[in-house]
């Protein structure tokens, strides 16, 4: 796993999400194949973000999985951010990260 | 509108000249349905950059400007990293049951690799950037919201599709302006959502109205009467995939074909027998193996993948026909026969006709 905050790879650390609890919907090609799945999840918000590449594709990282597929069996999924639903309601998406202010 | 049912906004906009989009991974069925007066959508999973552009470019020299477009199976999640010894976490028990299906069915092994998750996000770009390229009039995402690329995507001229399970995804799509929802209902083939079609596509019907989207309905669809009862539920067409299978056009094998003919719904099965996650296909005794009381689950992906790659790659090589299958919605109960794709379009177009006919020339109560 990188590590917490890791700017070389736009992984960057958001405080002001940490902890949320949401659900997500997931899913992804299945390697190999010309095929696709459907995955749903439930769980916390570590507060990890990811920008992929321009324009940016923004991730989320979701731990502490209360619902998550059968037999999967990793600690923490990255979900694309449009289809991440905060629990309590709270506005969505979050704010970008200021690049331009960073001089990134 | 000009008082034709049938002539909705998506003809409107688009220029096609029935609400017919076809989902297939063979050209030629998108060449025929193009001109046959609808839209074709070729299926761009598992193509290289190269083998995309060679078929964009194949497309566009047979189609005269009529609209077209790719689907990609952009992802909407991953996990990072690898998960480590995935060779010793396939327990024995599961070897041997495939070691004995091996032995029975008398087929070599040829091992392939699959792809590993640090490539998948940038391989999905990298097809993005053709369909930019060669200037795609329509992009759809099968899986993944579109929404991070609409912006450039408009500027190109290109129109977006999303295809959604959920109502919460279709409202998130609509709020990025997205043009197309395709609503996908549980009936349809591959990776369907939870909800049926009749459920899922009038609600999102009510989430697009009065926003910029239009909506196909998607999953279950295969006869004139489908496409009659989605444009009556508000849908603005139809997106179909499973009956194209069995064109003349399709290059699916023809022992396949014959069994899409013969196949009723309930021979459109979920099996997680193949990849380790559920798939609607065509029931075959590949799937009804693993469905046998001494059969072990299957294993969760990658490692079902891992253990039986090899043995299904045999199969195909041998041509084990019993054993072979294809991706299948429960529309399989609408296909009567093996036909040229203009001809289910100009069925699909006339049965609907007669509905909206047989409807409308009803005295009401």
């Amino acid at each position: 796993m990188a590590p917490p905050d890791d700017r070389s790879a736009g992984i960057y650390m958001d405080a002001a999400i940490a902890g949320l609890a949401v659900e997500a919907d997931g899913g992804h090609e299945i390697p190999g194949s010309r095929h696709g799945v459907r995955e749903s999840f439930r769980g916390a918000l570590s507060g990890r973000r990811l920008d992929q590449g321009d324009p940016p594709w923004r991730w989320v990282e979701i731990v502490d999985l209360t619902e998550k597929p059968a037999h999967f069996e990793d600690r923490a999924v990255w979900c694309e951010e449009t289809f991440v639903y905060p629990l309590d309601g709270s506005p969505w998406p979050p704010p970008a990260e200021p690049r331009a202010a960073q001089g990134r | 509108m000009n008082g034709d049912p049938l002539h909705t906004r998506l003809c409107e906009e688009y220029g096609c000249e029935v609400p017919i989009v076809a989902f297939a991974h063979t050209r030629d069925v998108i060449v025929s349905v193009c001109n046959a007066g609808g839209i074709g959508i070729l299926g761009g999973a598992g193509l290289t950059s190269d083998e995309l552009r060679a078929n964009i470019r194949w497309i566009r020299d047979r189609v005269g400007g009529k609209p077209f477009g790719v689907d990609l199976l952009v992802p909407a999640s991953f996990v990072e990293g690898q998960m480590e010894d995935l060779e010793s976490m396939i327990p024995q028990g599961h070897r041997d049951f495939v070691a004995d299906l091996k032995q029975e069915l008398q087929v070599e092994e040829p091992k392939k690799t699959g792809e590993s998750w640090g490539t998948l996000l940038q391989r999905a770009r990298d097809l993005l950037e053709v369909l930019f390229e060669e200037q795609v009039p329509i992009f759809a995402s099968g899986l993944g919201s579109p929404a991070f690329i609409i912006e450039r995507a408009h500027a190109h001229g290109m129109k977006v599709w999303g295809l959604v399970g959920l109502p919460r995804q279709a409202r998130r799509q609509v709020e990025a302006g997205v043009d197309v929802i395709v609503a996908q209902g549980y009936d349809s083939g591959g990776h369907s959502g939870t909800i049926g079609t009749f459920t899922l596509v009038p609600e999102v019907v009510e989430i697009a109205k009065g926003s910029d989207s239009m909506v196909l309905a998607a999953g279950g669809v295969s006869t004139g009467r489908h496409l009659a009862a989605s444009l009556a539920m508000g849908a603005d067409g139809i997106w179909t995939g499973t009956i194209w299978l069995a064109t003349n056009e399709s290059a699916t094998e023809m022992f396949i074909k014959q069994r899409l003919v013969d196949a009723h719904a309930e021979d459109a099965v979920q099996s997680r027998a193949t990849s380790g996650k559920p798939i609607r296909q065509l029931r075959s005794n590949w799937s009804d193996a693993w469905k046998q009381p001494e059969a072990p689950d299957p294993l969760p992906m990658p490692l079902q993948g891992m253990l039986v790659d090899g043995l299904l790659a045999g199969i195909r090589e041998a041509r084990l026909e019993d054993w072979m299958t294809t991706p299948a919605g429960q529309s399989v109960e609408g296909i009567h026969g093996i036909k040229p794709a203009a001809e289910v379009v100009y069925d699909l177009v006339e049965e609907a006709q007669e509905q909206f006919d047989n409807v409308l020339g009803q005295p009401v109560a």
